[in-house]
């Protein structure tokens, strides 16, 4: 079993949210379609940018994003969301294949509203979806070194999405708080 | 069972083998009677599970084998039919479905409304509710295709429309109301609501005063200022939507009573159900009509979409066809950034293709098509416009000229066949108008040239707007040096059987070099950034090639062709003329946004089409302005929300934003 640590991502939504995100990230970030992702850098820290539709992105950035963003002086908001939290499923070591090995298991209790395909999800790539019966966003990217699934959903439903789904016992959960 | 009436006047259910239930479950109005039609001897048992009305059901005599052609006023069923009710005029019924079966609610004689309810969940406490049906699809009507379902107050999904012929519903007013008729001087007036409040009751659902229903065939529509009106239906008769159950289900629907109106053209007229099978197979499609006298034509696949769908559930319908959005895992951006720096693949099947042949075809394109054929020579092929005599585009194109008897116009329009012998016949011509079955994909992008270098190496060395029929392996394929997208790239025409062999060729030729699949989503935002025409965006047929930016696509010294004394007035003072505008800031404009004079409240133009450009990093669009403020470098302002509380500066500039000297397509 392995820990990740992690912590609770930034929000980064307005009508110039794509221009915050090219200012930070570069030309690249406006290679994503929604749901779709990239790792980089921000000043020498790693991170993970998820285009959450034309405008609007989550960043994995561990520091002080909205310090970053407001000298720019730009029509959005930046902001951590109290209000959720995320579960991180990573590949155990001998994993070489580019999927999440928890993908499977959630995928078979999951429903995903179409156009949106859980099947096969590709690394740096998420897909919102039904886990049993709670609302959660599927994002397969990189976690540290190795690709694993990363959860995002509401705080109240955390500790019982965990309990209920037994494909994810006995792997290393790290359960993040919101840390501003 | 006896019926007093006949069968189109009463509420009939035909009940086929094994299928009792259905019967047992019936509800009606107290006052109607049933016709029963069994295909052998039926025995019936009646159990009266209360007192009411709705049960004092009356044997009278045998039941006997159904007359063949029960219903001849009906289209022929599209499956295995397992139970049917004809409503009769101003009636409703409530029936139920299983999950998984098909119900197809037909307009019998046309013009007449049949609102729909309703009810899932356990003892169907769950009632289909339009409100959380509009927001959860974005549409006004679910419609065949991917936003389809129609919900429940719980958000669960109800029904999911399959086939629809019509395609004009309402879901925003209430089943009609007895307050409605009272309000209108007609008291005591029959309404639907009322109807259902009587099939209703024996189910235990309490009755409301109006019911908020889908009410199918209904015309209504939402104006600029808000009001909604209403007019005679669309539906002409046999017309119909096709529903499927997804889960157990009471239903209702009415045949609307309403006769002091057009909602039902003045005359209510019966509505009939048919309720097929679960486990049967139907397509999704919805009919569209483009001309009168034009049959229905029901969405279809193309002979590539077979493949696409491994690949993506987002398909629209776009001019009769099925075409991917985006695909799935992908998205636009992706396809887009693939189109425009390696090589993209898109189902181009929808447009239509006429082959015109015959001693006389130079003379009909030269005279209906802007462009000067003569100097045209076989393997060419030339884009242009097919023009009315007032100087509007009825459509742009590309002729293919395969001989001097011998072309091919390839276009969007159903009616283009019909146009070109319509002016054949009045002038005389010899020739023959026939359209071609042919599908087609286009190969886009900088590498697609290496990309087909491996497959037809012949095609390599087409110029510009040059084709060639040839052979991709045993597929015989015509290919051409055309494409919508302002890249280097082919089309390539074949037989629709030969669709999913030449899509997995190519895709497996191009996945080494980048090739993706594109949807019609980032084909879009290429063509825009390309300058590059869409009807209904930048033309129709009151607009003329000069304002829609192609007056470079008219030969005015040709002797005579449709529209040239209207064009030359045009072409000394268009009344608008059309520029590409670069936006100040990242905000999207959209069609039919207002351009101002900068600082002025009076407009000068408008916008046709707008995207954002990854490639220029710019919000860009495509206007149409009066000529005073076409000038390069111009700057204007457009109107976006309601023009007054935010407006953008934009400047003039070159209709295609991308690559305005068409380099990359003459690569």
């Amino acid at each position: 079993m392995s820990e990740v640590t992690i912590t609770q991502p930034w929000d980064l939504a307005g009508a110039d949210g794509l221009v915050a995100a090219r200012a930070l990230f570069g030309e690249p970030v406006d290679h994503l379609a929604p749901f779709q992702s990239m790792e980089t850098e921000l000043e020498g820290v790693p991170c993970a940018v998820l285009r959450l539709c034309d405008r609007n992105f989550r960043i994995t950035y561990p520091g002080h994003l909205d310090h970053r963003v407001a000298p720019l002086r730009l029509q959005l908001w930046v902001k951590r969301l109290d209000w959720m939290g995320r579960l991180v499923l990573p590949n155990s070591p001998s994993t070489t294949a580019p999927t999440a090995e928890s993908l499977p298991a959630i995928a078979a209790q999951a429903t995903v509203r179409a156009p949106h395909r859980l099947h096969s999800l590709p690394l740096h790539s998420a897909v919102p979806a039904h886990v049993a019966t709670f609302p959660v966003l599927v994002w397969h990217h990189p976690l540290g070194d190795r690709p694993g699934l990363e959860l995002h959903l509401a705080h109240r439903h955390i500790e019982n999405f965990y309990r209920l789904i037994p494909a994810f016992k006995g792997r290393s959960v790290s359960l993040t708080t919101a840390s501003s | 069972m006896g019926c007093d009436r006949t069968p189109s006047l009463c509420p009939s259910l035909r009940l086929m083998p094994s299928k009792f239930s259905v019967l047992l479950s019936l509800g009606s109005k107290s006052d109607l009677k049933q016709l029963f039609q069994t295909p052998s001897d039926l025995v019936v048992c009646t159990t009266a599970a209360s007192q009411s009305l709705w049960c004092n059901l009356v044997m009278t005599t045998a039941l006997q084998r159904p007359k063949p052609q029960a219903f001849a006023d009906l289209p022929p069923p599209l499956g295995e039919v397992v139970a049917e009710y004809r409503i009769a005029a101003g009636e409703a019924i409530a029936y139920p479905v299983t999950a998984g079966q098909f119900i197809q609610i037909i307009d019998v004689e046309g013009s007449q409304c049949s609102d729909f309810l309703a009810f899932g969940g356990q003892d169907y406490s769950d009632p289909l509710d339009a409100t959380v049906t509009r927001t959860l699809t974005g549409l006004a009507v679910p419609q065949a295709g991917l936003p389809s379902k129609a919900f429940s107050q719980a958000m669960e999904p109800l029904t999911e429309v399959m086939q629809d012929t019509c395609g004009r519903h309402d879901s925003f007013l209430l089943a009609c109301t007895a307050r409605y008729y009272e309000d209108s001087g007609y008291p005591g007036h029959p309404s639907c609501s009322d109807n259902f409040n009587q099939v209703l009751a024996p189910y235990g659902i309490a009755p409301r005063p109006g019911w908020p229903a889908l009410n199918f065939f209904y015309n209504t529509s939402l104006d600029s200022h808000g009001h909604i009106g209403f007019e005679a239906p669309l539906s002409r008769p046999g017309d119909y939507v096709l529903l499927l159950a997804h889960q157990n289900l009471l239903c209702a629907s009415s045949a609307c009573p309403d006769d002091i109106d057009p909602a039902n053209d003045w005359h209510p007229t019966p509505i009939h159900i048919r309720i097929y099978a679960a486990g049967q197979s139907f397509d999704r499609a919805m009919g569209r009509r483009v001309a009168a006298d034009l049959p229905l034509r029901m969405t279809q696949d193309s002979g590539f979409t077979p493949s696409i769908r491994q690949l993506t559930d987002d398909l629209i319908e776009y001019n009769g066809f099925w075409v991917p959005h985006t695909f799935a895992h992908q998205g636009d951006q992706a396809e887009y950034w693939a189109l425009r720096q390696r090589a993209g693949l898109m189902d181009l099947s929808a447009l239509r293709k006429v082959d015109v042949e015959g001693k006389d075809a130079f003379a009909l394109l030269q005279y209906a098509f802007s462009r000067n054929l003569e100097n045209v020579s076989p393997g060419q092929a030339v884009y242009g416009c097919l023009l009315n005599s007032h100087g509007g585009i009825v459509d742009d194109g590309i002729v293919f000229c395969f001989g001097p008897s011998r072309y091919r116009y390839v276009g969007n329009c159903d009616t283009d066949h019909d146009w070109l012998e319509r002016i054949a016949t009045a002038r005389g011509w010899a020739v023959t108008v026939t359209p071609v079955n042919l599908h087609n994909l286009a190969l886009q992008g900088p590498v697609s040239r290496d990309i087909l270098k491996t497959l037809l190496p012949e095609g390599t060395a087409l110029g510009y707007f040059q084709f060639l029929e040839a052979h991709l392996g045993e597929i015989p394929v015509l290919i051409s040096r055309t494409g919508y997208t302002g890249e280097l790239g082919y089309e390539l025409f074949v037989q629709p059987k030969d669709g999913a062999a030449l899509w997995e060729r190519l895709m497996a030729a191009g996945e080494p070099a980048g090739l993706r699949p594109l949807g019609m989503k980032a084909l879009d935002r290429a063509r825009i950034e390309a300058g590059l025409l869409a009807q209904g965006h930048e033309f129709d047929d009151l607009i003329s090639p000069y304002q829609a930016g192609i007056g470079w696509a008219v030969a005015m010294k040709k002797p005579d062709f449709i529209g040239k004394a209207a064009l030359e007035a045009i072409r000394r003072h268009p009344p608008r003329v059309a520029v590409g505008l670069v936006l100040e800031g990242p905000e999207v404009a959209a069609h039919g946004q207002p351009v101002f004079a900068l600082g002025e409240r009076w407009r000068v133009g408008q916008i046709t089409s707008a995207a954002f450009s990854p490639i220029l990093n710019a919000s860009i669009a495509m206007a149409q302005v009066v000529p005073g403020f076409a000038e390069a470098g111009t700057v204007v302002e457009v109107g976006l929300l309601d023009g007054l509380k935010r407006r953008v500066s934009a400047t003039v500039g070159p209709l295609a934003a991308f690559d305005p000297t068409k380099g990359r397509v003459r690569l």
